[in-house]
């Protein structure tokens, strides 16, 4: 046995650092050589496919025929209170004041919850609207009156119960960073119909852009040319768009023709697909500098609609930013994402409290969205495009108790099993509620919706196969949904 | 070895251009061979009957083999191709036999069998390619027993016959029938499946976990006894829950659906079943239509439009030129003229369109966007789309004048009017006449009103 250690010893002692050292070189050499053979480089099928066109936001057809052409997603970023707004109940308000029974705690985690919290009742009345007889409470005086173009999802669940991975969750379809999202897939799948304008437009409102920062509309490792592009609807709507001063058109244009000629030759020397992005970017840039400011103009619009939205040009808001929506919609943008912050009602705050703020963010709200989908509907454009309202997770039955005290402001915390989403659109039966949760709103009893699903769905209603649109990406190919989802048929009409 | 992984599939599929020629070939033998028999001045005839006929019969062995390497390739199941194979085979060897017994006492009929074995390998193929119903489906119908199609309401519909019945039909019944019983089971009747096949009872009753027949339908396919067997459809997952709920609720045979007690989901799974409106399609989408020609398409897109396919080969397309700065001249909407027949929706909202007469060439057109533009009454009588189902015409000129044209559209579902002279009270006709007419006349939709 000692023989046999000796013998091990001595060999140890004659592997030096050298060898380590040297090992090191052909193990990096082999990873090296991985990466060249076709793993993460151009040579995945879908980066060849990108490469063979000439212009990568060429508009595709659809897989199938679509219902929808275009999506104008609303991200009520922080999560509103579905028990507020949609999810009415009475039980609820029963138990209001009571010690929530630690049989709704048990084993579970909260966000600020500790020790045993007060249930709370819903705040506001509710009443049920339309002929689809929908519950809306009176925080939403205008959307009340178009909920008979409205599809619910009542039991919509999520995994992730802080803001940024939920958020990245619902846009990417995965809680870390890296992957393309919805509006970059679509872009990728679909192109854009408009040459001179992104086909994937952003415009946030609230005063902050989402927790999880810009990853929420980045291409991941889809080329960057399918990334989300930011608008502004105060001063300059897209940032450094706008050319220095006296600078001629013309000129310009020589100087970008110039750059683009040089790009093209990089291109065929290294092959990198991000140089065919660089160009077409140069290209939209200059098409864009004319265009953009006419379509992020809203001040000629007619004065009724700006009565309708209470749009008032030149100021940051979400108004603006509907109305903004439309007209890029009108366009031909393909997705545009509009995300509104400080929905995040955990009552630490006056201005975030759900019996305070959050009357002012309903308020914000509430008429801009109605007539973004009374517009779109007697523009003969709500069938052609798929609206979707809705936070990135739901809110607690039980009122927040940060630290363990009664807090001055009411609130709820984070919740994951159960939130309200709303849709509007062709392709989706009108005036239904699809999906239902139990008498305190804690849980989806019926038809639950994951995220997953949701995005399969949105994918379906534009006419692609959440399960076929996928990219090669190291080693092997991705998609949205990643391996779940599935298209909610029960909705489709 | 290798090159029969691709020479193998390459040569069967010459199977289906070979077999002609043993067909003409032997047929032809035949033919010269009853002629030169019965009629006297054509007796030459049958000199060349043994040549043509051992040219034949080369043809129908290189016919089998091609054959053979066909039915190897997968898309054929094994029990679809059985008879036409040993038909095949059959006339191949029939075909050699006749010619070797040329000169032999028997040799007429040895050959007038190698002539029906040709008609029926034959036939059995042709109904591999074009289907079963192929021959008999332009007989007149008083010739034809038809299929009975009898849409089934939920009050009406009983547990086996209109649920469980359909599913064996789709999944079962290709082996399991009267006339080809594998495994002894026949699953075609109530008697017949409750009788089980060779290894006893496939079904227990209000035991469906335990029965043979939801073993096997979840045995992974591979599997030896797993049914469907391989290459064949897997049930869906509603299909199989059906299975088991009738077989857990006792094997109900002619027992009201209603008067089971039913689940949400199961109540929407059979509801889902029965129903059989099929959503109406637009008779657009029926025509057989051509791609339309890349370089057409190229020029319109040069010029500013937007073309896309419906859907990945679809035909049909989706034009548009929006909301852009440049006005729509004659010279552009010209080049219309070449992709009229697949243009099914057209949108050019918002911008400036100097000439409509193109709309009289747009006849395939479903949905339409004139929103913002220039359109008026007259240009509106252009649209020559008898099967629209959209009219979007918010901020246009149009008039009252106009409804007339309007009302024309029989397939019309939606038309916008916002913003147009057209008020209210004079369209309360079309709204009445046309029920599934829903027309939007701006902020208040009319629909919705009442009117």
């Amino acid at each position: 046995m000692n023989k046999f250690q000796d013998a091990y010893f001595k060999q140890v002692e004659f592997e030096t650092r050298r060898h380590f050292l040297k090992q090191c070189t052909t193990g990096l050499g082999a990873i090296a050589m991985g990466s060249l053979v076709g793993c993460g480089t151009n040579t995945a099928r879908g980066l060849d496919k990108l490469a063979s066109m000439a212009n990568p936001l060429m508009p595709k057809p659809p897989m199938f025929a679509p219902k929808s052409k275009r999506v104008i997603y609303l991200h009520m970023a922080g999560a509103p209170s579905q028990l507020e707004l949609f999810d009415y109940k009475p039980e609820l308000q029963k138990l209001d004041g009571q010690d929530c029974p630690p049989s709704l705690l048990e084993g579970k985690r909260f966000a600020f919850i500790e020790g045993t919290p007060k249930m709370l009742g819903p705040l506001y009345d509710f009443k049920q609207h339309g002929e689809s007889r929908a519950w809306v409470s009176d925080r939403l005086p205008h959307f009340s009156k178009v909920v008979d173009d409205v599809s619910f999802l009542k039991a919509m669940h999520t995994d992730q119960f802080n803001h940024a991975p939920a958020q990245l969750l619902f846009h990417t379809g995965s809680p870390r960073l890296g992957r393309p999202s919805m509006g970059s897939w679509v872009t990728y799948g679909l192109g854009s119909e408009n040459e001179n304008l992104p086909g994937f437009v952003v415009l946030v409102s609230g005063g902050k852009t989402p927790s999880a920062g810009k990853s929420v509309w980045g291409s991941g490792f889809l080329p960057s040319v399918y990334q989300g592009v930011q608008c502004r609807s105060e001063g300059d709507p897209v940032m450094y768009l706008s050319d220095p001063k006296n600078l001629k058109r013309d000129e310009k244009e020589k100087i970008i023709k110039g750059i683009n000629k040089l790009n093209e030759e990089h291109y065929k020397e290294v092959g990198d697909p991000e140089t065919l992005t660089r160009i077409s970017q140069y290209e939209m840039a200059f098409r864009m500098q004319m265009s953009v400011p006419e379509a992020m103009d809203i001040s000629k619009e007619p004065e009724y609609i700006h009565e309708m939205y209470g749009t008032e040009p030149g100021k940051a808001s979400f108004a603006n930013n509907c109305l903004l929506a439309r007209r890029l919609a009108e366009r031909g943008s393909r997705f545009i994402q509009l995300f509104d912050w400080g929905w995040d009602g955990h009552g630490a705050g006056k201005e975030e409290a759900l019996d305070h703020g959050f009357k002012d963010k309903c308020k914000d709200v509430d008429q801009a969205m109605s007539a973004l989908l009374t517009d779109l509907k007697q523009r003969g454009m709500l069938e052609e495009t798929r609206v979707v309202w809705g936070g990135e997770f739901g809110r607690t039955p039980m009122r927040e108790n940060r630290g363990g005290k009664e807090m001055v402001y009411k609130g709820r915390d984070h919740l994951l099993e159960s939130f309200t989403m709303w849709m509007a659109g062709g392709g989706v039966k009108p005036g239904i509620t699809y999906g239902e949760t139990d008498e305190i709103g804690y849980y989806g009893t019926k038809d639950r919706t994951h995220v997953h699903d949701l995005q399969a769905t949105m994918l379906h209603l534009l006419g692609l196969d959440h399960e076929k649109l996928t990219y090669d990406f190291q080693g092997r190919p991705f998609r949205l949904t990643d391996v779940s989802g599935n298209v909610i048929e029960k909705i489709l009409a | 070895m290798t090159i029969f992984t691709w020479l193998s599939p390459f040569i069967g599929r010459f199977h289906p251009l070979l077999v002609h020629l043993p067909i003409g070939f032997l047929m032809i033998a035949y033919i010269m061979e009853l002629v030169g028999r019965y009629s006297k001045g054509k007796v030459h005839l049958k000199k060349a009957v043994p040549f043509v006929l051992g040219l034949g019969a080369l043809c129908a062995v290189f016919a089998a083999g091609s054959g053979y390497l066909l039915s190897q390739s997968g898309e054929y199941s094994a029990d679809s191709v059985f008879w036409h194979q040993w038909m095949g085979i059959g006339t191949a060897v029939l075909s050699i036999l006749t010619y070797l017994v040329r000169r032999g006492k028997y040799f007429f009929q040895v050959f007038t069998l190698t002539q029906i074995a040709v008609i029926v390998a034959g036939h059995l193929g042709g109904q591999l390619t074009h289907g079963p119903d192929y021959l008999t489906e332009n007989l007149p119908s008083f010739l034809k027993k038809e299929a009975e199609l009898v849409a089934v309401s939920m009050d009406e519909a009983e547990m086996f016959p209109d649920v469980i019945l359909p599913i064996l039909k789709k999944n079962c019944e290709s082996c399991h029938n009267e006339a080809k019983k594998k495994g002894e089971l026949v699953l075609t009747s109530y008697a017949e499946l409750l009788k089980g096949g060779e290894n006893g009872d496939i079904t227990l009753e209000n035991n469906a976990k335990g029965s043979d027949m939801i073993k096997r339908i979840y045995l992974p396919e591979a599997h030896e006894d797993a049914m469907p067997p391989e290459g064949k459809k897997r049930l869906s997952r509603e299909e199989i829950e059906l299975l088991e709920f009738w077989i857990d609720t006792g094997l109900k045979n002619d027992f009201k659906v209603v008067e089971m007690a039913l689940d949400d989901r199961m109540q929407g799974i059979i509801e889902d079943r029965l129903d059989t409106q099929e959503v109406a399609v637009n008779p657009v989408f029926d025509k057989n239509i051509g791609n339309a020609s890349k370089a057409d398409i190229e020029a319109l897109t040069a010029v500013g439009f937007t073309v896309i396919p419906l859907a990945e080969d679809s035909p049909f397309l989706q034009v548009s030129y929006f909301n852009r700065l440049d006005s729509l001249t004659k010279e552009k909407t010209d080049l219309l003229d070449k992709v009229a027949s697949q243009t099914v929706w057209f949108d050019v909202s918002g911008v400036k369109v100097n000439d409509w007469t193109f709309l009289s060439s747009l006849t395939n057109l479903v949905r339409i966007h004139l929103k913002s533009t220039s359109i008026d009454d007259e240009s509106l009588n252009l649209i020559a789309a008898e099967n629209l189902e959209h009219l979007n015409l918010f901020e246009t000129s149009i008039t009252n004048a106009a409804i007339q044209k309007i009302e024309s559209l029989q397939l019309l579902q939606t038309l916008y009017i916002g913003n147009t002279n057209i008020v209210s009270s004079d369209i309360s006709d079309l709204m009445r006449d046309n029920q599934t007419l829903t027309i939007d006349i701006g902020r208040v939709t009319v629909a919705e009103d009442g009117l």
